[in-house]
């Protein structure tokens, strides 16, 4: 069925466009600025792993925590399969690789590691995922801590990167690592929209509404959300790889709770089950978190971080970018009943499934 | 021996935070990841008892009991009564409780610092032989009172009225609300008496976990796992779960080391669940659904 174009798809595009131009805007303003890099690297990776854990957080409906430790493992994974030894140590190791086969192993890994995670637990009722999932981070780097092969405490450095080792701190290698990134959140995106809105994003959001429905449809539930996990998974080993591709190494800190934490308040922020609910709740968390780092304290950008998510939380039911539409409910309602007539009942949760349930 | 002891310990004092875990989901279907934070609290509040009160072994337990009370209560407030009936409750509640959960952990850095703070023995240090296996006062203790606790947990879950209410909760939220069960009563019985339990855990544990910032985010996992295995909302399970965890943990230390025991807890859960997806209460129950 074509769209015909409304006021919302109008939006939606003057949205992306402006996204768009803003990056590019930002690239070239402040171009000599070596901190831009560094926190322009940081926002794609977040976005793109937000992008994929809305997938399946959102579309799916599956509470999965395991995001980072899959992009962890398989950051780790690539570093390891493309030369990256225990810092120290001597860099020129016998295993190198070009990046795009790094990072296509990581890819390949990533799905792996998915079917690993889901094989049991995909039939798991959603509560049940999350706790399972949790821990997972926890695990891998319990398991990578002991390792001599990849570097115990001190992680794996040398690996190959995008970028020569000469050009680190030059501007060829920012406008390099620039477009990378760029190239990195564009393809999260079509992989979001394809999934999203194409057939799988509707039988999962078929199964998320209700599950005995879509089984009574005949939509093989289990296998779909299983699909889902893989090609998250997928891209989030993609992501992995990417990592250590910018940063030529990885470390324990990679699995921090902490990160997860913040990813998790940057899509509830945005708005669960939206693209570009990721990309507002990734910038202004992301600029929250670079802006208070230099503060003498710098618990208190958490402190700050955990009350914008509460607050959040406890106001709106779809995020930020839900704001309009519950506006929008709420002034609906208050004309009916101006008018004298019946206001329509507020709805009640099994009305408004939002995404994530 | 030595396996089996630190396996009671430590079972003991996994049950104590997983019930309240497994409480709260079954009575509210709420997700409580803020029990790590109340544990921290709990810990920071005994400490700070022994500094300004008296390091009387009573005074250091009431300090920690009363702190994770409070912080129970907080929850209550903060979590459940605004978000209680909206739509999405189930998941803006985890979140609402993450999120209090980033605010405590650096909230405590900010106010306490990063050091760890160092409580006494409670039983003092005395060392018996049991068959050749010195036990330290310190676990018998904790042993004891945790089993003491549980107990009493028990009874009053089945003979008084707000436990009656509570396990009506459980088993049929609807049916509860006919007979004039208070949801909010309930939930508040339920979070106090669970930041109770997470605090005197915190308590018998300070010997092992110092409290500072972090300190509740390993014991949260744990019980997470236990109360994920034993079939959230069963106590019978949870304690079956929780020496399930213990026995592995103890059985892992022996033979590999600490840092294998998160991973051979994991592969436990998943076997488990491969198997009955309702955990252990789901074999008690010879349920599967």
């Amino acid at each position: 069925m074509p769209r015909r174009p409304t006021l919302g798809n109008a939006g939606d595009a003057a949205f992306w466009v402006g996204s768009l131009a803003l990056a590019l805007v930002l690239f070239f303003v402040v171009y000599d600025n070596a901190n831009f890099g560094g926190h322009w690297i940081i926002f794609s990776l977040y976005l793109s792993m937000n992008l994929m854990w809305m997938l399946v957080i959102g579309t799916a409906g599956i509470y999965s925590f395991a995001t980072v430790a899959v992009v962890g493992a398989c950051a780790y994974f690539a570093a390891f399969i493309a030369g990256g030894s225990q810092a120290g140590t001597d860099f020129a190791g016998a295993r190198s690789l070009n990046v795009v086969l790094m990072i296509l192993a990581a890819a390949v890994f990533g799905a792996l590691l998915g079917a690993l995670i889901a094989a049991p637990t995909i039939r798991l009722r959603g509560v049940y995922f999350a706790l399972f999932t949790i821990g997972l981070a926890e695990v891998a780097r319990a398991i990578v801590k002991q390792q001599e092969v990849f570097g115990k405490a001190q992680g794996l450095q040398g690996a190959t990167r995008f970028i020569k080792e000469d050009q680190v701190f030059t501007e060829t290698g920012r406008t390099i690592q620039f477009f990378v990134g760029l190239a990195l959140i564009v393809f999260c995106l079509l992989v979001y929209r394809v999934v999203d809105s194409g057939r799988l994003g509707l039988l999962l959001r078929t199964a998320r509404e209700s599950e005995g429905v879509a089984k009574g449809l005949g939509i093989a539930v289990v296998r779909a959300r299983f699909a889902v996990f893989i090609i998250s998974s997928a891209v989030l080993g993609l992501i992995g790889g990417f990592y250590t591709g910018f940063y030529g190494g990885v470390s324990l800190p990679v699995f921090d709770f902490g990160t997860l934490l913040l990813l998790l308040a940057m899509i509830v922020v945005g708005g669960i089950g939206s693209a570009k609910g990721a990309v507002i709740g990734t910038a202004l968390l992301l600029y929250i978190d670079v802006t208070y780092a230099d503060l003498s304290k710098p618990a208190w950008r958490f402190v700050i971080i955990g009350i914008i998510m509460y607050a959040v939380v406890i106001g709106t039911t779809r995020g930020l970018v839900g704001i309009p539409t519950q506006l929008r409910g709420w002034w609906q309602r208050r004309q009916t009943r101006r008018a004298g007539g019946e206001p329509e009942p507020e709805p009640t949760p099994a009305e408004l499934k939002v995404p994530g349930l | 021996m030595t396996d089996l002891i630190t396996t009671v310990n430590l079972a003991a004092l996994y049950s104590l935070i997983a019930v309240g875990i497994s409480l709260t989901w079954a009575g509210l279907g709420f997700l409580n990841l803020a029990h790590g934070v109340t544990f921290a609290a709990a810990g920071y509040g005994a400490w700070w008892a022994q500094e300004h009160i008296s390091n009387h072994p009573s005074v250091i337990f009431l300090g920690g009991i009363i702190v994770g009370a409070l912080a129970g209560v907080i929850i209550f407030l903060s979590v459940f009564v605004p978000l209680d009936g909206k739509p999405n409750w189930d998941f803006r509640s985890i979140i609402a409780s993450l999120g209090l959960s980033i605010i405590g952990v650096n909230t405590y850095l900010l106010v306490f610092g990063p050091q760890r703070r160092a409580i006494d023995f409670l039983f003092g240090t005395t060392n018996f032989k049991v068959g050749g296996t010195t036990i330290t006062a310190d676990k018998s203790g904790a042993i004891i009172s945790a089993a003491v606790i549980m107990i009493l947990l028990v009874l009053a879950v089945t003979r008084s009225r707000i436990g009656l209410g509570v396990r009506a909760l459980t088993q049929n939220p609807e049916g509860a609300a006919l007979v004039g069960i208070g949801r909010k009563q309930a939930a508040l019985a339920i979070l106090t008496v669970s930041g109770m339990l997470a605090g005197l855990a915190a308590v018998l544990l300070s010997q092992t976990f110092y409290p500072e910032p972090n300190i509740g985010y390993l014991p949260l996992v744990k019980g997470l796992i236990v109360a994920l295995l034993g079939g959230l909302g069963s106590i019978g399970g949870t304690v079956v779960a929780a020496f399930l965890v213990a026995a592995t943990e103890a059985v892992t230390l022996d033979f590999l080391n600490a840092s294998w025991v998160l991973l051979t807890q994991f592969a436990l859960i998943a076997i488990v669940l491969l198997v009955r997806p309702r955990g252990v209460a789901g074999i008690l129950e010879g349920s599967r659904a």
